[in-house]
């Protein structure tokens, strides 16, 4: 399934499938392959929205725990942020997570979905599943602060929550990781969320971005 | 809404938080009379004071200890089990005849 | 009608927009008001002063305060009653009714209540309506009919209404003089401010007060400190927004149309100002009585000229100010009454004296002349007070059909009250002052007892340096700031023999049921409150809380202080329902192979959070799906999602230790490659859940948890291990893996169509077996498990793979007829093998030993959790046992909870119980006496009234010697 180029493709051609994937299908996205799975690269033709969410769950992301992590990441050649609850741009594109004293997760790099290696790699570290446990969400544009203090009790506005912040916390009454993207032009905030849930939490997100102008999209809002 | 300071992740809406009950110290099990135990086990002394407790904030599954006043209902500190719990715990085998 | 004619010129109306007109109806008639008008101020613009009848004597009622402060104007908009017609903006076509009458509101057929008011004596219903005994079911439809305000709707279409946090650094509440100059203050110091104010435009009194003889000071200070606000960038301003009540650490819930903030601010700056209070003479709630801030507010919001003549009642000087608005707005005032003697600022007696305005200083209102019907005030009865709330005889009658009021003013003290603030009474003011806040919740203003306006600037810049303290962006002392002015008279009660002075227009309580109640006992103002309902209606005593307590003080011989108010709980205003619901988050959780299970007809149920399939097929043929599910999963082969199961991964050095110290079993030599049953009791000894170890390796074990379990024992496992300091990895994956149950006589087989590399025989992957499969393509964990009592695999892959593997596994089986089946029947398929499940077949009491599983727990090792608790309750003799039951098909059926007796007494409960086709009889698991516990002996079960009685049975039920499961 490798060799299929990045065209239109359906996502139960693919045995990974994002717990979104049916609400896309059913909105009308266009999906592209992408990290041996669909990734949603439109969502029909409409107009840029002035927020958009995003469903990157297919997309490849590992985590590793343990005494051993930080020294781990830093022979693969990944950045080590400082400190718990910060997050980090690693040179080839991945997001490296600091959720805990001794716990990482590595976000693959946007565009292409992929990482450069996975937990396997780590012998010496405890793997986090979270390709599996949880699904990862952007959002993406403008009033991200604003569209979130709907669902969250955490302020979220750029003055406390800079570029390369973190937070774990309650959105929309589950638990979530949301990480304020380094780095990058304009605001991203990643919202890893409960696999399980992820229906209900996009259906929460974008009926709060709908005031704001926000609305669903694909990787083409990005690129 | 309360709040309290995770040492983890800072100060938050005491709805992120579980409590976890007091800090106590468990009787050797194996060792220890029934009379013991069963205080260990069922009885707190629901003083006016402060009182060192466990709680869990939920949304990073981080345990921490917090001293609470039960009267003020002020959380007077937070800090990372480490500082209590610091070594291996080990449990003795158990006695051939456990007497009450 | 055509209201253009009544108004004020401008700048009078501050609120209106005098080019766009908008139309509504009132009680049916179709009037004229501009854009901005609240329906009051649009009525009295067509002259209509009635607007709503009162709660008890259904009185006529016009508006009292014009700030939404009293319950004299609540109306119904369509299906939304109680609406304040002082504070809603009326919309081009809006329906308004009076509320409370009998008939019309110009005709109500009840305002006779009024006439018989001296045989409704304050506690009159608590008094009169419960002796004899059962004479209460004859009155309640009748009371009923006449109680309650307003009329919902009950066939209303739900609205959109949702919360949002806001942050700030200062949260100001109240945009007066005080509100104004703190946000200023705390916004230069560098604080991020939000400025909260309930009206729809920010000033408070200056919008609406006079402050000096020539009238310029209000407007020039207004504009000069809302420019300054309006343009700072630190300042966030709300207006139309409520803050209802204070919580703990600041937070505060503010509404605003639809929406309900949660603001959290690290500061908080109460500047809520005061009410003015009302003075106590017979028939002071005749429409055209009102406050004096009211009659201003009609002029300077809203361009209403409040009446052709008037008086002015007043215990401070502020009366004269109103008086000096009105005369220059062209109202006839006939006469200031001042209760005080001699106090009157010199300059406020000449200003009247020029504009030729009589002044009667130590006189009060005695009582107010109604034209018929009670419907607008036609003069006064002013006589010289001779004594604390006694008058002489003689009597001056004056002709006027506006009488404006002012007896003082009561701190809007309910925030601060909440918060934990103390009121207390100054007798030589005659005013109640708040003391002991909170850190970080500060007051500024005429709630601070700060009456002088430039005392009111300078209070609100102390209360912000105070706040900018706190937040350390200052360290500068705050000035001091006090007032020397008394705006509280001490005694403006003046209590008439034939009664109608209400202290308390809500409900109609008149000067004597105060007193009254007191005579009854009731002296504590909490019990007053209870008895005879003061304080109780909409306006929460905002108006009946001061002459209450100086009431109750004066008849009990106690000080004010002493006597206090009532307890001011949130909400500090009414509120809907809808705001605190807001938008409804209800999380739900589903299996990746969730929509498989609607395209295959589920039924589902809730399962915690997760939606489970019941059963696939007809929801209303329940038993005949799930028997005929069971039946498929005996004779062939089906498929059962359990992803929702709990998933505990272990790994490490001391990962089999750990699993030794957490459950009952020993762990610490399972072989790689078997899995093993593993029971977790609780400190006190309690089963609290169950699963399947597998142990991957050494040092890897992968741990089931129940549904509804596995947070807890995940919880609790990191719990210890934070004391316990092993080395190991303790990882909740429940999501991250997802799972089916393949069961039935073919289930090999369909498997080894997906299953390459891996021995699948009896021999080569036996029952108890753990091992890791390429499922075409999917990495999978399988575990040959007996749960259902057949050949079965549980296999578990990453969720992402969840719906693929159900899809291939459907494909693989079509040729063995295989088909899904739902939790409902795994249960019954479960039950016909006998095995528990955690929570359903046990209780808070059930310790191994009552659940025949002795078997799982072992007491060689040092310990497990609870390990000393199951020692003790099992050392003692045993009194019950879950025990499994039979009885004939045609029986009549227990149900779960049905209880087991044992002559009169009871032994247990029926736990699980269902019609088993396998069997082809009842079976089912109950807790039963120790001494009836055996195989063969009978158990009474009582079901529906009827004793069953039923034969003990060993278990399992099905297949006793596990030969099918363990093919």
């Amino acid at each position: 399934m490798e060799e299929i180029t990045k065209n239109i493709v359906k996502p139960e051609t693919y045995l990974a499938r994002s717990p979104l994937y049916r609400v896309h299908e059913a909105a009308g996205a266009h999906f592209e392959a992408c990290a041996s799975a669909a990734q949603v690269a439109s969502y029909g033709d409409q107009s840029e929205p002035l927020a958009a969410l995003i469903d990157l769950s297919v997309q490849h992301r590992f985590g590793i725990r343990g005494a051993n992590a930080i020294a781990a990441l830093s022979a693969a050649g990944l950045s080590v942020p400082e400190k718990p609850n910060q997050c980090l741009n690693s040179a080839n594109g991945e997001t490296v997570l600091r959720l805990g004293k001794t716990e990482f997760w590595v976000l693959g790099a946007m565009e292409s979905g992929t990482c450069s290696a996975d937990s396997s790699a780590f012998a010496d570290c405890y793997p986090v599943y979270c390709q599996d446990s949880h699904a990862c969400l952007l959002l993406s544009g403008e009033q991200l602060p604003d569209i979130m203090a709907k669902l969250c009790g955490v302020d979220l506005s750029e003055s406390v929550f800079p570029k390369g912040s973190i937070a774990q916390t309650s959105v929309a009454r589950i638990n979530a990781i949301i990480s304020h993207l380094p780095d990058k032009e304009g605001t991203h905030f990643v919202i890893l969320c409960d696999s399980a849930a992820a229906e209900y939490l996009w259906a929460c997100l974008l009926d709060a971005m709908d005031e704001f102008g926000g609305k669903a999209a694909g990787l083409n809002y990005l690129f | 809404m309360k709040m309290m300071n995770c040492p983890l992740n800072g100060l938050r809406n005491i709805s992120e938080f579980v409590h976890g009950g007091e800090v106590k110290e468990m009787p050797d099990p194996n060792s220890c009379s029934d009379k013991e135990w069963a205080d260990y086990v069922f009885f707190s002394d629901n003083a006016i004071s402060v009182v060192t407790e466990w709680w869990l904030h939920a949304p990073s599954g981080y345990w921490f200890i917090a001293e609470r006043h039960t009267g003020s209902d002020e959380i007077l500190k937070t800090y990372d089990p480490s500082v209590l719990f610091s070594e291996r715990v080990e449990f003795s085998a158990p006695a051939t005849e456990v007497k009450a | 009608m055509n209201d253009t004619n009544m108004r004020l010129n401008a700048p009078m109306g501050l609120l209106l927009n005098r080019n766009e007109q908008v139309e509504f109806l009132f009680e049916g008639q179709r009037y004229q008001g501009y854009a901005g008008d609240c329906i009051a101020s649009a009525l009295l613009a067509n002259d209509q002063w009635l607007m709503s009848r009162s709660f008890k004597y259904h009185r006529p009622r016009g508006p009292l305060t014009m700030a939404g402060q009293d319950a004299n104007t609540l109306v119904q908009l369509g299906g939304d009653p109680n609406a304040l017609a002082d504070r809603t903006a009326i919309a081009p076509n809006m329906q308004i009714e009076g509320q409370n009458y009998n008939g019309t509101l110009d005709k109500d057929r009840d305002a006779i209540l009024g006439n018989f008011g001296r045989f409704m004596p304050v506690g009159f219903y608590y008094r009169s309506f419960f002796k004899p005994m059962g004479v209460w079911d004859k009155w309640e439809g009748y009371i009923r009919e006449k109680a309650g305000l307003g009329k919902l709707d009950l066939n209303f279409t739900p609205e959109y209404y949702d919360k949002k946090y806001l942050f700030t650094d200062v949260m100001v509440v109240g945009s007066g003089p005080a509100g104004l100059s703190a946000a200023l203050k705390a916004a230069d110091g560098g604080a991020k401010v939000l400025l909260v104010e309930e009206m729809p435009l920010m000033g408070g009194a200056l919008a609406y007060n006079r402050f000096d003889i020539e009238g310029i000071t209000a407007d020039r200070l207004r504009a000069e400190l809302i420019a300054k606000v309006e343009e700072h960038d630190n300042i966030t301003v709300m207006v139309d927004t409520v803050c209802n009540a204070w919580f703990t650490d600041n937070y505060l819930p503010l509404i605003q149309g639809k929406r309900l903030f949660k603001v959290r601010a690290k500061e908080c700056i109460i500047a809520s100002g005061a009410y003015e209070q009302h003075v106590v003479f017979r028939n002071n709630d005749l429409p055209g009585v009102v406050m004096c801030s009211a009659a201003t507010r009609m002029m300077k919001l809203y361009a209403i000229k409040p009446g052709e003549s008037s008086v002015v009642l007043t215990g401070n000087d502020d009366g004269y100010l109103t008086a000096l608005e009105l005369s220059d707005q062209g109202v006839n005032v006939k006469a200031v009454v001042d209760m005080r003697e001699g106090v009157a600022t010199p300059e406020l007696i000449d200003a009247l004296s020029e504009r030729d305005i009589t002044l009667h200083q130590g006189y009060t209102v005695y009582e107010a002349l109604a034209e018929k019907g009670n419907k607008r005030i036609k003069g006064v009865d002013v006589r010289k007070i001779t004594a604390k709330g006694e008058v002489g005889n003689a009597s001056r009658i004056i002709d006027c059909d506006l009488l404006c009021m002012s007896a003082g003013y009561m701190p809007a003290y309910q925030l601060l009250c909440q918060a934990g603030a103390q009121l207390s009474y100054a007798d030589e003011l005659a005013e109640f002052t708040l003391s002991k806040l909170p850190e970080h919740l500060h007051i500024a203003g005429s709630v601070n007892g700060i009456h002088q306006l430039d005392s009111v600037v300078a209070d609100g810049q102390r209360a912000a340096q105070l706040a900018l303290n706190n937040l350390n962006l200052s360290d500068e002392l705050p000035g001091k700031v006090s007032c020397r002015v008394k705006p509280n008279f001490d005694w403006p009660i003046f209590s008439h023999p034939k009664g109608k002075d209400f202290v308390d227009f809500d409900e109609d309580l008149q000067a004597k049921d105060i007193v009254n109640a007191t005579r009854l006992g009731y002296r504590d103002v909490q019990l007053v409150k209870r008895f005879s309902t003061v304080g109780m209606g909409p306006s929460q005593g905002r108006h009946s809380a001061l002459p209450t307590a100086r009431l109750v003080a004066n008849s009990t011989d106690r000080t004010v202080t002493e006597t206090g108010v009532t307890t001011a709980r949130p909400p500090f205003a009414p509120e809907k329902l809808a705001h605190i619901a807001g938008r409804i988050f209800d999380p739900y959780r589903r299996t990746p192979m969730h929509h498989r299970h609607l395209e295959l007809g589920a039924k589902m149920i809730p399962a915690g959070n997760w939606r489970r399939p019941a059963f696939y097929g007809d929801p209303n043929k329940r038993d005949a799906c799930i028997h005929a599910e069971s039946v498929h999963v005996r004779n062939k082969v089906g498929l059962i999602d359990v992803s929702t199961l709990g998933g505990i991964e272990l790994k490490g050095p001391d990962a089999a230790e750990f699993m030794n110290r957490i459950y009952t079993f020993a762990f610490l030599k399972q072989p790689v490659g078997k899995t093993r049953y593993a029971v977790y009791t609780n400190e006190h000894g309690v089963v609290i859940d169950d699963g399947v170890a597998c142990r991957i390796a050494e040092d890897h074990f992968y741990v089931t948890a129940t549904t509804s379990g596995v947070d807890r024992v995940y919880r609790d496992m990191t719990k210890w291990n934070t004391q316990w300091r092993l080395d190991v990895d303790i990882l909740n994956v429940t999501s991250a893996y997802c799972a089916v149950n393949l069961a039935g006589p073919d289930a090999r087989k369909v498997l080894e169509k997906l299953v390459t590399g891996t021995d699948l025989s009896t021999e080569g992957f036996p029952f108890l077996a753990y091992g890791e499969a390429d499922v075409a393509g999917i990495p999978a964990r399988l575990l040959r498990v007996g749960f259902v009592g057949e050949l079965g695999y549980e296999i578990h892959v990453p969720s992402r793979y969840g719906e693929a593997l159900w899809d291939l596994l459907m494909e693989a089986g079509e040729a063995f007829d295989i088909k899904p089946f739902g939790v409902e029947t795994q249960r019954l398929l479960r039950l016909e093998k006998g095995h528990v499940i955690v929570s359903q077949d046990t209780d808070g009491m059930s310790h191994p030993g009552e659940l025949s599983m002795n078997w799982a727990v072992n007491r060689k090792k040092p310990f497990f959790v609870g390990c000393r608790s199951v020692d003790i309750v099992m050392a003692q003799p045993q009194t019950r046992k879950l025990v499994g039951f039979a009885l004939p098909a045609e029986s009549k059926k227990p149900e779960e909870g049905h209880l087991v007796l044992e002559g009169d007494g009871i032994t247990g409960n029926v736990t699980s119980c269902e019609y088993s086709p396998a069997m082809k009889k009842i079976v089912g698991l109950a807790f039963a006496g120790i001494n009836s516990s055996e195989p063969g002996d009978n158990i009474s079960i009582r079901v529906d009234g009827q004793i069953v009685e039923a034969e003990v049975v060993s278990l399992p039920f099905y297949d006793p010697n596990n030969a099918r499961q363990e093919m």
